[in-house]
């Protein structure tokens, strides 16, 4: 398949207008304009062409145009290239196709807008809200421009819809939001008979704080560091997707300094979270001995963050024109790196040779390989099932391109393949320090970024530790930010955890939760 | 099982009392040196994002630790002071053992803590959490997490106190035994941080439940908060 031709046949089939074809430091971007009454039309086309939702935005253009519109991202990654569709909507009664039943993976990301922007996707299967809880009032719709950011929304009476699952025998338990451990709120609601859970339900979205609307008009340098703080264990990851969508909307490229630079603060990212979930998958099972290794690697390997970059969660590096200062003792943290990969080969040796393991692990909340293709699952979680997709190779940004490293799968899609794809991805980011550290150049850290052309969009990605973290952005006037949208990895892996619960007994819940290690955080923003 | 032994009496002791936390250094909180300033320049308050630097002084519940008014001193007039902030505060191998006592004293030997997320970015939780990892071990001094508010002694809080949280964290106090203490940790928690007066988060703990303790930073290293859990035993 060419670019062309792909091209070529969206504007045939849907009459598209091409706003923007060109390339982005990621590789090939293009913008087209699509009516509404083809906007399904060429959602289809694209998926059959092997492409995948990256995220999908609603703006409230209605200052700008007197239009809501609507910009579902495309990857397509055989092609190398971005598609952005950009469909205008009715300001009076905004309504569109749903995507949901072309492109499931769209589920969330529609109703979210609709919550947002009271937007209706038609024929959307499940039109519940999810973001605003039940005592949020209706008609308030927080991302349109005419609702004030400070605005203080009064509570409603109201209760949690969840769907009935009802029978003789089936109790249900609810759990959260607030939970026995040091762990993030949200309430689950199990129907289990006897020890078997049946169904479960989530209500998510707790830690909601309005983030996207809090970057609206403030500078883009401002809204760097808020990126940074969307979730603590993706900072850096964050941080760059953000500084990327900057980056490709003011034209600029990075210097080669900063690119490595900003590889080995992700790869180091990637490590301490990979290692402290080996460790912590293992507390779902109880095997102490694991848990507490997983935790002192974890533990030196922060402090190593902390003598690189000056902070254990990377924080303050990256800034959008590349990284705000070098790092510091790259030769001892690579001798110490080297040891740190031989205990961690030990422990997982030790692991893996424990039989109440396996025995707890394998077979135990499966996700389907077809399931995670249709739900868009993504990261570690998905190709632990088989889903052969990651983004440092597909679309190799920063410097990822220039470095070889494996992209490791598993089959069966349980916890044990999801352990077992977290170890496989650490000897593979081991392998990527070393060149990165090897080949680092020296010179400039930060290029300047020019004025924004306003009201322009762009899209900025990386995969983190826990899969596509991408970042949309639509410039103001006088450099500062319009509309800002963050679909994390974790808000494309929530929705399908409760798809692997069912059939397991209920005690196995927190070890399959934990073999996801979603993030509650980067999910309600 | 050989194998875990093994590997257990090779790494031998790894914990480590509060004489060690010194040699982690990181970002500080802004220190503005006076006679260097500028004086007439307002650069460093206009822009830093939380609004943290009022009159030439930063104030530590707001910082985030961002930097950012360090870079755009003209005059190069701000500095950092040290993290942790121990080696100021008391000789670092008095705190250990100052908090196993005053917790044997005052709260019959051991303290236990409810931690309540109320709507913070995982950094502060992760870092709670790290207090319970071999290296820092809280339980060496008696202190211990527990699962129910009505086992508590103290309440650490982190995050911004979101709408759909206000309730929770207001059931979660009212569940503790008093007196309870409070301890709010990291910036959001302390005064909102960069998201404060939204329409979906207020503005800090202590708008909600009367607070004890404050424990600045983005997120603070484990080794404050072990100081601000310290501090707060004092209180009583
Ligand atoms: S928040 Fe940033 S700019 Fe403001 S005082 Fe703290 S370090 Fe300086
Ligand atoms: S203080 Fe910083 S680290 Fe802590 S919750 Fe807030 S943003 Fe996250």
């Amino acid at each position: 398949m060419e670019k062309r031709p792909l091209m070529e046949e969206l504007k045939n089939r849907t009459g598209c207008e091409v706003l923007e074809a060109g390339s982005c430091p990621e590789g090939q971007a293009a913008r087209v304009k699509i009516p509404l009454e083809k906007f399904l039309e060429s959602a289809s086309l694209l998926k059959n062409r092997g492409s995948f939702l990256l995220t999908m935005a609603a703006v409230d253009r209605r200052p700008i145009d007197g239009c809501f519109a609507i910009y579902p991202v495309f990857a397509v990654p055989a092609d190398g290239l971005i598609i952005e569709i950009k469909t205008l909507l009715n300001p009076d009664c905004p309504t569109y196709p749903s995507l949901t039943p072309v492109v499931p993976s769209a589920h969330w990301l529609e109703r979210e807008i609709s919550d947002m922007f009271g937007i209706t996707p038609q024929g959307h299967p499940d039109p519940r809200r999810l973001v605003l809880h039940p005592d949020w009032p209706p008609n308030v719709h927080p991302l349109r421009k005419d609702f004030d950011a400070g605005t203080t929304v009064l509570r409603v009476p109201g209760e949690m819809e969840f769907c009935p699952v009802e029978g003789e025998g089936i109790y249900r338990i609810p759990v959260g939001p607030v939970h026995a451990g040091i762990i993030e709120p949200g309430h689950f609601r199990f129907s289990a008979f006897g020890e078997d859970v049946i169904n479960l339900q989530a209500q998510l979205f707790y830690t909601h704080r309005g983030i996207e609307k809090a970057a609206e008009s403030k500078h883009f340098n401002h809204v760097a560091l808020m990126a940074e703080r969307v979730c603590g264990a993706c900072s850096a990851s964050h941080a760059v997707s953000y500084a990327q969508a900057v980056e490709s909307l003011a034209g600029v490229e990075i210097t080669a300094t900063a690119r490595y630079i900003r590889v080995i603060l992700l790869e180091m990212e990637r490590l301490y979270n990979h290692v402290g979930d080996i460790g912590n998958m293992c507390a779902g099972i109880g095997f102490s001995y694991a848990i507490s290794r997983g935790a002192i690697l974890k533990e030196k390997l922060m402090r190593m963050n902390m003598r690189l970059a000056g902070h254990r969660y990377l924080r303050g590096m990256v800034i959008p024109g590349g990284v705000r200062t070098g790092l510091k003792e790259l030769p001892v943290i690579m001798s110490e790196l080297a040891e740190l990969e031989s205990d961690l080969k030990r422990v997982t040796e030790v692991m893996l040779s424990s039989q109440a393991l396996l025995d707890r692990m394998q077979t135990t909340g499966v996700l389907p390989l077809q399931a995670a293709l249709d739900l868009g699952a993504v990261g570690p979680a998905a190709r632990a099932s088989g889903v052969d997709r990651d983004l440092r190779r597909d679309l190799p940004y920063a410097a990822y391109g220039e470095l070889e490293f494996n992209v490791p799968v598993q089959e069966q899609g349980d916890v044990f393949c999801r352990l077992m794809q977290r170890i496989d991805e650490c000897r593979e980011s081991f392998g990527i320090l070393r060149q990165a550290f090897e080949r680092l150049p020296r010179g400039e850290l930060a290029v300047s970024i020019p004025d924004l052309p306003p009201y322009r969009t762009s899209v900025g990605y990386t995969e983190s530790a826990r899969g596509a973290n991408v970042h949309w952005i639509m410039s103001g006037p006088a450099n500062t930010i319009y509309r800002y949208m963050v679909r994390s990895a974790s808000h494309c892996n929530w929705p399908v955890v409760p798809l692997c619960v069912p059939g397991n007994i209920v005690p196995d819940f927190p070890l399959i939760n934990k073999s996801f290690e979603l993030c509650y955080a980067c999910l309600d923003r | 099982m050989l194998k875990i032994l093994k590997g257990l009496a090779k790494t031998r002791i790894v914990t480590e009392g509060p004489s060690n936390w010194g040699e982690t250094r990181g970002r500080g909180l802004p220190l503005i040196d006076w006679s260097a300033c500028p004086k007439r320049c307002s650069i460093c308050q206009d822009s830093c994002p939380t609004g943290a630097i009022t009159g030439k002084t930063v104030n530590p519940r707001l910082c985030i630790y961002c930097h950012t008014c360090r870079q755009v001193c003209p005059g190069n007039a701000i500095g950092e002071t040290d993290i942790p902030l121990i080696k100021e505060s008391s000789r670092p191998g008095e705190i250990g053992s100052a908090l196993r006592e005053r917790i044997k004293k005052v709260c019959r030997r051991s303290l236990h803590i409810r931690y309540v997320d109320a709507g913070a970015c995982n950094g502060c939780d992760f870092e709670i959490n790290s207090l319970t990892n071999p290296v820092y071990d809280l339980q060496q001094y008696g202190v211990d997490f527990v699962a129910s508010p009505r086992h508590a002694d103290m309440l650490l809080v982190t995050g911004v106190v979101t709408r759909n949280l206000e309730i929770a964290l207001q059931k979660t106090y009212e569940a503790c035994p008093g007196p309870t203490l409070v301890v709010a940790v990291g910036a959001c928690a302390c005064g909102g941080g960069l998201f404060r007066d939204s329409y979906a988060s207020g503005g800090g703990v202590d708008r909600h439940v009367k607070v004890d303790v404050y424990v600045p930073g983005c997120p603070p290293t484990p080794a404050q908060i072990i100081m601000g859990i310290l501090t707060a035993v004092d209180r009583l």
